[in-house]
């Protein structure tokens, strides 16, 4: 819990910062894909194992997965037909049969309509997603961050004593 | 330090540029891997054994023990020895040990979430060994729901039930009855004032009696000696007048005629003679009446010892309910626990790539290309040892092709065991089980045969009447069964060679027929058959022991039925003998006096017959000649007289 409260406040600060603008945007991005995925499936870990590798802002991919996961719930019956569709075309037949015999590969359901579904919307959208979450974070620093930094109230805050040490003390050991 | 200060010192730094890999996040990764590395070397082994005996015990509801468990991830394999499987009944002893199980897995089933052994090993298997310290009995769950009797009980209900009827109905009273119906002592009592034989003698000794006091009155009605010796007389004391030649002639011609009537006279009483003793050998004739009806009385009380008919099956099955439903209820006991793996119907496969609905969208399914069922076990090699402790023996076999879906590896799975086990004197032992699940029905075959093995006591009927039953002794066993989805079709024969019956009962009739009939019997047999529905198969038993008693116990009966047979001859002589000897003895008196009699007077009559004649001839001869000569003189004289 600590380690996840501490990557949502990274996040926060990340998203109030100039910089990892492409970090928190994969993070949405990778969060997508793990919102779209079954919740205990060989993608899943993949995908987790990859947020934990690469240093994409884990606070962002999990609070998007938590927010997809309630997204992909409600889509579930458009993912189903996505995926019957796509298990049903004959020209693809061939590829997962090969598929389904291969070893760990079965283990990602790929055969279930809704996993197939929502892997495909997944991989499709996830670029989109990733740009979108790019523009949307630049966006975001432009008119909101910006225009809260030029209030009083935040310029007093910094004038604390408090924000000083907290500053000195981020520059000191923070990430 | 000021705000500028500060600034500047940040703008001076020169920004950390960070890659694109977490390595904060792949250092405790790595750690977290040497982890369990750590704990898959050191500690994984302990926890699954321990794991494995804290699942096991709590199935099985009592202590069950692993000595060692050994797992490897190279070359994937687990091998477990030193399971101790704790007899409920008896805490001291295992109901089961197994020395070794080795269990070799494939990586590339593994890989897709399947196990497959592809190939194990299963030694030093024991029934019945000693623990060294005894093992822990856990409370019994609460009972659940019972869905109804399962098979065992059912047959063994069902046979222990026309045990009891046929108990009831004591087989061995109706062959006791059967046996005292051979007792000629009740039939002579029956019979002892109906004998023909003997009315015939009191009849044919009336006849005789009646018939002698006619053929006095016939020979007293016959011509007397008296009336031939007057004519007799007579005729010597004629004197022929010779001098007269007319007379002369008349008179002999009046003697011949006294001859004449004297020839009728005897042939009138040779004719009534040979009538009489027409009459008399006649009755002899008569006296064979009496063989006829002793011959008839037999015959008659042979009809009253009609062997009667022994119904062979209903003795086997009386006698064999009991035991076999016993012995059912043992070999059977597998087939309910059986019967929860014997798919009645297998499902039909579904149609290539046609989905079907779930919970959670559709689950495709594609062609099986290279695959494996969920579970596979390929080979497992099973052998045992046998030790101078417990229920073992030297057995081998194996256990090839056990899976979770059949019809994907398309083998059927089969069970071959063979063996002895000298300790519990079993010999010969083999066991070959095919299950095919294959098909949409599934089939199971069990052929098992022991060539010997011990045969405890048994007791065929054992009440305050009777004892019968067979001392311990050698049989064996062949089982031949079918499961056929949810038909059954099963034959069950054991055999004893050269059995010791133990025999004795009240009626010593049954005692001695039962003795007799068993010590002809080489072998007993006893097949139990069971055919129909799996929960509900028509069972069958038979014994060449029904078959061999019935036919022992018509020997038996047949020996009495001649020995009575003798008896009632014997009985039937005795009984006519005396009346019989005095009735042929009075006959060849009268028959003997009334020949001397008619003898002597007949011959009596040829002899005064013969007197008549001689005499007739006398006077014929000398009076005629007389008569010629004074004839002649006569006639001289005449010739004289005219001076011829």
């Amino acid at each position: 819990m600590t380690i996840l409260l501490k990557q949502i406040f990274g996040l926060i600060k990340l998203l109030n910062s100039e910089t990892g603008t492409n970090q928190i945007a994969w993070g949405v991005a990778a969060g997508f894909v793990l919102g779209m995925s079954p919740a205990l499936s060989l993608q899943s870990f993949l995908i987790f194992l990859l947020i934990l590798i690469f240093r994409v802002q884990a606070g962002a991919a999990f609070l998007a997965a938590f927010f997809f996961k309630f997204v992909a719930y409600l889509l579930d019956p458009a993912f189903a037909s996505v995926g019957a569709m796509v298990l049903e075309q004959p020209s693809l037949r061939g590829t997962f049969t090969l598929m389904y015999n291969m070893p760990v590969v079965p283990l990602t359901r790929f055969n279930n309509s809704i996993v197939m579904g929502s892997g495909v919307l997944a991989i499709v959208m996830m670029p989109i997603i990733f740009f979108g979450s790019r523009v949307l974070i630049v966006k975001y620093r432009e008119t909101i961050v910006q225009r809260y930094q030029e209030t009083k109230f935040w310029k007093a805050l910094k004038a604390t004593s408090l924000y000083k040490w907290y500053a000195s003390y981020n520059e000191m050991y923070g990430s | 330090m000021t705000d500028k200060k500060i600034v500047d010192a940040k703008k001076s730094k020169s920004p950390k540029s960070k890659g694109p890999l977490r390595l904060e996040a792949i250092i405790p990764i790595a750690i977290f891997a040497a982890l369990v590395w750590f704990y898959v070397v050191t500690m994984l082994d302990g926890h699954v054994r321990r794991g494995l005996e804290l699942a096991a015990s709590s199935v099985y509801g009592a202590q069950v023990d692993v000595g060692m468990l050994n797992i490897k991830f190279t070359d994937p394999s687990m091998t477990i020895g030193g399971i101790e499987v704790t007899d409920k009944s008896n805490p001291r002893q295992n109901v089961v040990s197994i020395g070794q199980i080795r269990l070799a897995l494939l990586w590339d089933a593994l890989l897709r979430a399947k196990v497959v052994v592809d190939e194990s090993s299963i030694k030093e298997i024991a029934l019945y060994s000693p623990r060294k310290s005894p093992g822990e009995i856990y409370p019994p769950p609460p009972p659940g729901k019972s869905s109804g009797p399962g098979l065992t009980e059912k047959i063994g209900n069902e046979l222990k039930a026309e045990a009891e009827a046929q108990l009831k109905n004591n087989v061995f009273g109706d062959i006791a009855n059967i046996l005292s119906g051979a007792d000629a002592t009740d039939q002579l009592k029956q019979i002892r004032d109906q004998l023909q034989s003997e009315a015939k003698i009191k009849e044919l000794q009336t006849t005789l009696t009646s018939k002698k006091d006619e053929w006095t009155k016939r020979i007293d009605s016959l011509p007397k000696a008296d009336e031939v010796k007057a004519i007799v007389e007579k005729v010597k004391a004629t004197k022929i007048n010779t001098s007269n030649p007319v007379e002369a002639k008349n008179q002999l011609e009046g003697l011949k005629k006294d001859i004449n009537k004297v020839q009728d006279i005897v042939a009138a009483y040779q004719k009534s003679q040979k009538d009489i003793q027409q009459d008399v050998s006649g009755f002899n004739g008569s006296l064979k009446e009496i063989d006829d009806a002793a011959r008839k009385d037999m015959e008659a009380l042979q009809n009253r010892f009609q062997l009667p008919s022994i119904d062979k099956t209903s003795i086997s099955k009386a006698l064999l309910n009991k035991v076999m439903g016993d012995k059912l209820v043992k070999l059977t006991g597998f087939l309910d626990k059986a019967k929860a793996y014997m798919p009645d119907k297998k499902e039909k496969d579904e149609p290539e790539f046609v989905p079907h609905p779930r919970g959670a969208g559709r689950t495709y399914k594609f062609p099986v290309t290279v695959g494996y069922p969920l579970f596979w076990l390929k080979k497992a090699e099973i052998s045992s040892k046998s030790t101078p402790e417990g229920f073992s023996g030297d057995f081998a076999g194996m256990i090839l092709n056990v899976s979770s879906d059949a019809s994907l590896i398309n083998k059927p799975t089969e069970v071959r065991l063979s063996g002895d086990a000298p300790k519990q004197e079993v010999r010969k032992a083999d066991l070959q089980i095919v299950m095919d699940f294959k098909g949409d029905r599934s089939s199971t075959d069990v052929d098992l045969s022991v060539g010997a093995h011990p045969f405890p006591e048994q007791m065929f009927a054992s009440s305050s009447d009777i004892t019968f039953g067979v001392t311990a002794a050698p049989a064996s066993l062949n089982v031949d069964a079918e499961f056929d989805g949810s038909e059954i079709k099963a034959k069950i024969k054991e055999t004893i060679v050269s059995p010791a019956f133990k025999t004795d009962a009240k009626s010593p009739i049954l005692k001695e027929a039962l003795t007799s009939a068993t010590s002809r019997i080489k072998a007993l047999e006893m097949e139990v058959t069971l055919e129909g529905g799996l929960t509900n198969p028509k069972i069958g038993l038979d014994s060449n022991l029904g078959t061999e008693l019935a036919s022992g116990l018509e020997r038996h009966l047949k020996q009495k039925i001649d020995q009575a047979r003798a008896k009632l001859k014997s009985f039937v002589d005795d009984r006519i003998k005396d009346e019989r000897g005095k009735l042929l003895a009075e006959y060849t008196k009268v028959q003997s006096a009334f020949n001397s009699l008619l003898q002597g007077k007949d011959t009596e009559f040829k002899n005064l017959q013969a007197e008549l004649e001689k005499a007739y001839k006398e006077k014929g001869s000398a009076d005629s000649k007389k008569l010629q000569d004074d004839v002649k003189n006569k006639a001289k004289d005449a010739l004289k007289k005219f001076g011829l």
